[in-house]
């Protein structure tokens, strides 16, 4: 039985609701509504409505599509490498022991970093002449001569979405945290006077209970993959191995002023996100059954 | 522990994981300039050097320069973090109780309207919204970035709060309510429930605060400008002050780190009670 | 009227907290009251938004404020925020600051959106016609900026390193440069004499143009075709002098492809190559400063080495203008016109090392042995150019951004000389095109 009062739940959620129209949906619809214009601020008296060409033209142009094509490789490699260590480490911790506080602190810390310092850190470890990376993996014998990672046409993104992977495991980690200590631990102890083994329990109690918050990773993981700027830009620049959709789209809107278009093209990166979350959403339906 | 020596093993591991990068920072930080750009590189940062933060706490060669508005970002950053946390703690419980105990009309449109902007990149409402910040008069201000930050934390403040919620079985309010306790009443009951999803968010929504760099940068460039903002300028025409710009940064990450520590005793007591009371 | 009650205890409730966690935290933004007297527009408070290296000392702030009853609202940020903010502002129909840092290349741009406030009835002609890089600011005969930082390039060459090499006189052609490069590298003086940024960031651009420059010709013709096509061509042979030496002759490191401006500038303080081609000139102060520098003293400069011994070199002004929806527009003027007396350009050289504009104050130092570089600078300094001759195209921005990606792009190996140098000229017949 739930509590049947008609206009609580409204007030309950009248705060947040105002804030959410006046500061998110009316500039929202402003958006919306620039991204069927023309509008370029170079040249501000040509203003017309021009439907969706903006929209069509963003999909048949090769910089947009092989920026995309990087965005979904940072999405790939990110949110799978965030869910899986995000699991392990909230595994490793969920236990008592000596100094798990601190060590939970620790693990927390990248999260902690502003991109803007995160940036200047890796640079040092990616440095080509002084950089961390190149010195140990040479003394470990594991390469022979200096390598300029950010640099190579082939791997490069990979090393921009490890700075940004590092940075995003710790969030995917508590939240996995949070919910796994909501689990009650009798439940565990009846799989074991079951005869469930470790692995049994954890795919049969852990896994169906952390859907929740897995949902939740996984959504939080796509929003941070499509929408990584500051790392890719600071690293690497423009360049076109490793430019992501929101450098692009930043590229348009505030250096090439084609608002009209940066704006219609935030809108398809939204899009695009709804839709991968949409999809998470109806896996989590299916695997209830 | 039978599973002990694998914990050790992965725990190592993550700990690596986490404070190396950190760690060359804090030697980037402690190197005099010079040193950066020789070869063998230094572990360990000898000879020491003080010098980036005796600049930056303003007992170095540079007087108060720096300190001064380090100060000041600091203390933009400390209160406009804690604002937006506190705000969206309260917002997100009200809503999220609303959105998890609540059967009512619009409920889940309402639900994923506010979900939905989750997805949007900054950029795609920054003009607009600074329109309507200019027209309140809250640019540069402490109260107008801690809105703005509001709107855009408060969405998963509320998802994550709604989970949380979910997960209560739902008996407990309905003896309160049979007691005949207000709906505050009951919520207040069952808050202890949620902390850990409370401690959550709090830490979630102060570190993304304490991280943004483009909407402060447009939206408080100045007077309630931020750390992050700062750090940027402490480049030059044709050379980048590294070192500086390190130290700056390991004192940017004191306060969430505190923050951090202190929030996950809590983390932590929340699972100690769940275990005591199964 | 229930929403507007919430919003009320929203903004209650924040201030509270707010204020709480802060206790004393104060954040005011009152101004002082306002001198008393007659000046014009005393009491008005003018925001100035410029990058780092315009960081002017509060105690010359205060001779502005003494002087003029104006107080300085001084807004610093890193280049490209600047920009960003600029846009933004400009974009919600609002004045980014009453001042604000001005690029040369964004001029087109800017001009054409009627971003800034043109400046010739503000200043007389006699004002203009002693600043000898006026002209870069001009969009359709407007000055919609004044220069105040003269950016050159010059070459600095380690002259320890060419002696070492057996190099005696100092090159004068780029094909000169190039074989004394080559020289050091097969001497074993130096791995990688030559230093150039290849990161798809705006550095790297400024060799490849002034080395166009420097071999005889210009980047576009006067209705902005592109010039650089054609195998002969001065731009082609400079983009090739930069491609060979980084894949054929190898006396450009490999790890440029992940440099920026500001590398270059750190590899050679620490005496880690030979040459910095397109050197600031402003560099010469950081490379002689003993706690900065491990070359202090084998560092020389020397003119860019150019076609037939004829140097050429141009300029990067950056410049102050005044946006248009500013609502101080004349104590804004008031404030670059004290920034252009004679006094402060020396006193911003001196103290800030901002390179003046004006002829008088040139001549005035140079002749005072108040220029570094001594003679070198002296004999640059008339002859810089502007890019384009022509005035800096609309779609420069864009251009340039095409420019270092796909020079980042070469260098990586992802494209060949021929394919990047044919994409760059369909990329300005493609932005030929797209104007209206």
């Amino acid at each position: 039985m739930k509590i049947n009062r008609t206009l609580l739940p409204y007030i309950l959620i009248a705060p947040l609701f105002i804030l959410l129209v006046l500061l998110t949906f009316y500039p929202l619809l402003l958006t919306i509504f620039n991204s069927l214009q023309s509008l370029n601020l170079g040249r501000p008296d040509d203003i017309r409505f021009v439907g969706l060409a903006n929209y069509i033209e963003l999909m048949t142009d090769p910089a947009v599509l092989n920026a995309m094509r990087n965005s979904v490789q940072y999405f790939i490699l990110s949110v799978s490498i965030e869910i899986l260590g995000g699991i392990v480490i909230a595994l490793s911790l969920r236990n008592k022991f000596r100094g798990r506080a601190i060590i939970l602190g620790i693990v927390i810390l990248p999260w902690a970093l502003p991109p803007v310092v995160n940036s200047i850190v890796w640079k040092w470890i990616y440095d080509p002449s002084y950089g961390l990376l190149n010195d140990v993996l040479i003394k470990l014998g594991m390469i022979d001569h200096f390598h300029v990672w950010l640099g190579d046409p082939h791997f490069s993104l990979v090393w921009v979405a490890l700075v940004h992977i590092w940075k995003m495991m710790p969030l995917i980690s508590i939240i996995m945290l949070a919910q796994l200590q909501t689990i009650p631990a009798e439940l565990y102890e009846a799989a074991r006077i079951d005869g469930a083994n470790s692995l049994q329990s954890f795919r049969h109690i852990t896994l169906p209970l952390l859907k929740p918050a897995l949902i939740i990773a996984l959504t939080l993981g796509t929003v941070s993959a499509f929408h990584l700027f500051d790392e890719v830009y600071v690293l690497t620049g423009t360049s076109l191995d490793t430019r992501s959709i929101m450098v692009q789209d930043y590229l348009i809107a505030f250096r090439e002023l084609k608002y009209s278009m940066g704006m219609a093209l935030s809108l398809i990166i939204t899009i695009v996100i709804l839709a991968l979350t949409w999809f998470y959403n109806q896996l989590g339906k299916e695997a209830r059954v | 522990m039978r599973k002990s020596i694998p914990l050790v093993a992965v725990v190592s591991l993550i700990v690596l994981w986490s404070l190396l990068p950190i760690y060359w920072s804090l030697r980037t930080s402690l190197l005099p300039k010079i040193e950066l750009t020789t070869t063998p590189l230094k572990y360990i940062p000898m000879p020491l050097s003080l010098e980036n933060y005796q600049n930056l706490l303003g007992i170095g060669t540079r007087g108060n320069d720096v300190w001064i508005p380090l100060k000041n970002s600091l203390i933009n950053s400390i209160v406009t973090s804690t604002g937006t946390t506190l705000l969206v703690l309260l917002l997100s419980v009200l809503a999220g109780y609303a959105f998890s105990r609540f059967a009512f009309k619009g409920k889940n449109l309402l639900l994923g309207t506010i979900l939905v902007t989750i997805a949007l990149p900054a950029y795609s409402v920054m003009i607009p919204l600074y329109r309507i910040i200019i027209r309140l008069g809250l640019l540069d201000t402490w109260v107008g970035i801690t809105l703005i930050f509001t709107s855009a934390f408060a969405p998963l403040g509320v998802w994550l709060m709604k989970v949380a919620f979910d997960t209560i079985p739902i008996e407990l309010e309905e003896a309160a309510m049979v007691d005949g306790a207000s709906p505050a009443k009951t919520l207040l009951t069952i808050l202890p429930l949620v902390v850990p999803g409370m401690v959550a968010v709090a830490t979630l929504t102060f570190l993304s605060a304490w991280s943004q760099f483009v909407i402060p940068l447009v939206f408080s460039p100045q007077n309630a400008s931020p750390i992050t903002v700062l750090i940027t300028q402490f480049v030059g025409r044709t050379s980048i002050d590294y070192g500086l710009m390190s130290a700056a940064g390991i004192i940017a990450i004191i306060p969430p780190l505190l923050v951090v520590m202190f929030l996950s005793k809590y983390l932590v007591d929340g699972l100690m009670r769940g275990a005591i009371k199964n | 009227m229930k929403k507007k009650k919430s919003l009320v205890l929203i903004i209650t409730v924040l201030v509270l907290a707010t204020l709480c966690f802060t206790g004393c935290g104060n954040n005011d933004k009152q101004t002082d009251s306002p001198e008393a007297g007659a000046k014009k527009f005393s009491g008005t408070t003018l925001n100035v938004l410029l990058p780092p290296w315009y960081e002017f000392s509060p105690a010359m702030l205060d001779d502005f404020t003494k002087e003029t009853g104006i107080k300085v609202d001084l807004q610093i940020m890193d280049w490209d925020p600047c920009l960003d903010k600029i846009v933004t502002s400009n974009a919600a129909g609002v004045a980014p600051a009453d001042v604000t840092v001005m690029n040369w290349d964004w001029v087109g741009k800017f001009g054409a959106a009627g971003w800034c406030e043109p400046l010739n009835n503000h200043f007389d002609d006699d004002f203009f016609e002693d600043i000898t890089t006026r002209s870069l600011f001009k969009y359709k005969d407007q000055y919609i900026a004044i220069p105040i930082y003269n950016d050159f390039r010059v070459t600095y060459i380690n002259k320890d390193y060419f002696k070492k090499a057996g190099i005696e006189r100092m090159p004068t052609t780029p094909d000169e440069l190039m074989q004394d490069a080559i020289t050091i590298k097969e001497k074993g003086v130096c791995e990688y004499p030559l230093l150039v940024p290849f990161t798809a960031t705006g550095a790297t651009t400024t060799p490849w143009y002034l080395l166009t420059k420097a071999y005889g010709g210009e980047l576009l013709s006067e209705t902005n075709e592109p010039l650089f096509a054609s195998k002969d061509s001065a731009g082609y042979k400079a983009m090739e002098f930069l491609i060979k030496g980084l894949k054929d002759y190898q006396v450009i490191d490999p790890a440029s492809i992940g440099w920026k401006g500001t590398d270059v500038v750190d590899n050679f303080k620490a005496g880690q190559g030979a040459i910095d081609i397109a050197g600031w000139a402003g560099n010469v102060s950081l490379y002689t400063n003993p706690k900065e520098s491990k070359i202090v003293d084998s560092v020389q400069v020397i003119k860019v080495p150019g076609q037939n011994g004829k140097s050429r070199t141009y300029g990067l002004q950056e410049g102050l203008s005044v946006p248009a929806k500013s609502k101080n527009k004349e104590a804004a003027v008031e404030f670059i016109r004290w920034l252009n007396t004679p006094e402060n350009v020396e006193k911003l050289f001196i103290d800030k090392g901002i390179f003046p504009n004006h002829h008088s104050t040139i001549v005035k130092l140079a002749n005072e042995g108040k220029l570094p570089g001594g003679q070198t600078m002296v004999e640059v300094l008339p002859t810089i150019e502007s890019l384009f001759p022509q005035g800096v195209p609309e779609w420069n921005m864009e251009f340039e951004t095409e420019t270092f990606t796909t020079m980042n792009q070469m260098a990586k190996g992802a494209m060949t000389l021929d394919q990047g140098m044919n994409h760059l000229a369909d990329t300005v017949k493609k932005l030929n095109q797209s104007k209206p």
